[in-house]
């Protein structure tokens, strides 16, 4: 569940360039959500990756 | 001589002494892991690089589709029955194999070449990062042909920057490296997000109908930018098949497949190249089409994805420079007279960081990546005819280990007789490795028998 929520932001990044491909989103708005999108991948995913360290063995 | 060699014969064996027996059955691993172990594996700093010089060297569309699928094909197959298949049957890294087969000096050789190799590339990775920021902070372009820095900037950002990533590994390679996995699937998406945000740039219409049209006469049209050499179907397949030769002919892999149940393991190498060197490769080659062809790998990724873009070549340059750094150093541990890991890693990222005011290093380099698996491809030669070879033609094997030699001469005079024939062959450099490595294989095993 952890992995999917902290890999969510990355489908966000790719689905706003798809969006930003097809023309029904700026280039200014794709570069915010992508940048605002990567960000939040690595606060996820490193805390992801710190709550697998700390979590029980099983 | 024959002292220091077996001196520092005797260090090395201490630094791996940990993997000195044979995995056991207990440890090996199943398919799934191998196909995530190899799933971020090929998608590095340098892929910025490589796949924008296709387009530079005029590669048409349709030779570099298929050379990289045949190319990216063959070295799968190559993981699959060349290197797997030894590490299986033996369950040894290619150190402890080969220091049976040529003896602890010519190991020493070996890491001593193999620690070089790995600093540059490490520089050219640094190099990468440092383009990316100072195109960013807006210095000059560095020219195609350039050896020597341009500008002073680019100097003081190769240091700063060499100096930031030694600093790093010194505090801790784990740690970078935890990051580092963390960081490569957003690479990856750096790649595919970057080039669709291009696509529109070139004319690609949104419903994909001009998309062959504009990809063939816009990125990849088969005319070389000025001074580049064209390249076609075939150098693209070499290119492919030999970037990471050093891993499967020349073995190294060894290390990972001796954990694998299964030598057909070797085919899930396919879930890395294929997303690294072929998708992320088409992906650079997109992104600098859109910014007229010019090997600046910062302005290409800025102008696809923004500020985002740049962040991720020098992410990217660092993550990836961080294992080579550590590969480096691991090699090198043994010639060091028992210095700790943080001086080596300093000197390391020192020699480093010099290479890398050198922009020469990832300007050339394709021609440094088939360099850098020719020199160490005659090694993998003469462990492959061992293994395979002079059992059957009733020699008996490991002859260093047997008669406790400290460097086995026909291994070296097979390594230095192979790279001087390289030297000296008239095909493309790209070609090169084929014919060597089997001149490699046939000369160790007259050497081997008429030595008997």
């Amino acid at each position: 569940m952890r992995k999917w929520l902290a890999a969510l932001p990355l489908f966000v990044a790719l689905g706003a360039s798809w969006v930003h491909f097809t023309g029904a989103l700026a280039e200014s708005s794709f570069r915010q959500i992508f940048l605002a999108a990567s960000a939040l991948w690595f606060v996820l995913a490193l805390w992801a990756q710190r709550e697998k360290k700390s979590g029980p063995a099983n | 001589m024959a002292s220091k060699l077996a001196d520092l014969a005797a260090r090395m064996d201490q630094i791996n002494e940990f993997d000195r027996e044979p995995v056991a059955e207990s440890q090996l691993q199943g398919g799934a892991r191998f196909a995530s172990l190899f799933a971020g594996e090929h998608v590095a700093a340098t892929e910025f690089v490589i796949g924008a010089f296709f387009v530079l060297h005029g590669v048409s569309a349709r030779d570099l589709i298929w050379g990289l699928l045949l190319g990216n094909l063959l070295a799968v197959v190559s993981w699959t029955l060349v290197c797997a298949p030894i590490a299986v049957r033996t369950r040894l890294t290619l150190y402890w194999y080969l220091r049976r087969i040529a003896g602890p000096g010519f190991m020493a050789i070996y890491n001593v070449a193999n620690a070089a190799l790995y600093c540059i590339l490490a520089g050219a990775m640094i190099s990468v990062s440092a383009s990316a920021l100072g195109d960013w902070i807006g210095l000059p372009a560095t020219p195609l042909n350039a050896v020597f820095p341009s500008s002073a900037g680019w100097v003081a950002i190769a240091i700063v920057l060499g100096g930031l990533f030694t600093l790093l590994a010194i505090l801790g390679f784990t740690s970078v490296a935890r990051f580092a996995t963390v960081a490569a699937p957003w690479v990856f998406v750096v790649f595919v997000a970057g080039a669709l945000a291009t696509l529109p740039k070139l004319g690609v219409t949104a419903d994909f109908s001009n998309l062959w049209e504009v990809l063939s006469t816009k990125v990849w049209n088969g005319v070389p930018v000025e001074g580049q050499e064209r390249y076609g179907f075939w150098q693209i397949l070499f290119f492919a098949w030999f970037c990471n030769l050093a891993m499967h002919i020349g073995l190294s892999d060894m290390a990972l497949f001796r954990y694998a149940k299964k030598p057909w393991y070797g085919l899930f190498t396919a879930t890395g190249v294929y997303p690294g060197h072929f998708l992320a490769w088409l992906c650079s080659g997109i992104m600098v089409a859109a910014i007229g062809r010019e090997m600046t790998p910062g302005r290409m990724a800025e102008e696809a994805l923004g500020v985002a873009g740049v962040f991720a070549v020098v992410l990217a340059g660092w993550t990836t420079a961080n294992p080579t750094l550590y590969r480096a150093g691991l090699a090198i541990q043994a010639v060091t007279p028992n210095w700790p890991r943080w001086k080596i890693t300093l000197w390391v990222g020192l020699v480093t960081t010099i290479l890398a005011c050198f922009p020469v290093f990832f300007l050339k380099l394709l021609d440094y990546v088939a360099l850098y698996g020719l020199i160490l491809m005659p090694v993998g030669a003469v462990v492959f005819t061992e293994h395979w070879i002079i059992p059957r033609l009733g020699i008996p094997s490991d002859p260093a280990e047997r008669k406790g030699l400290i460097v086995s001469w026909p291994a070296l005079a097979v390594w230095i007789a192979t790279l001087a024939l390289a030297w000296v062959l008239p095909f493309h450099l790209f070609y090169r490795w084929l014919p060597c490595w089997i001149f490699a294989i046939v000369f160790y095993a007259l050497l081997r028998r008429w030595s008997r």
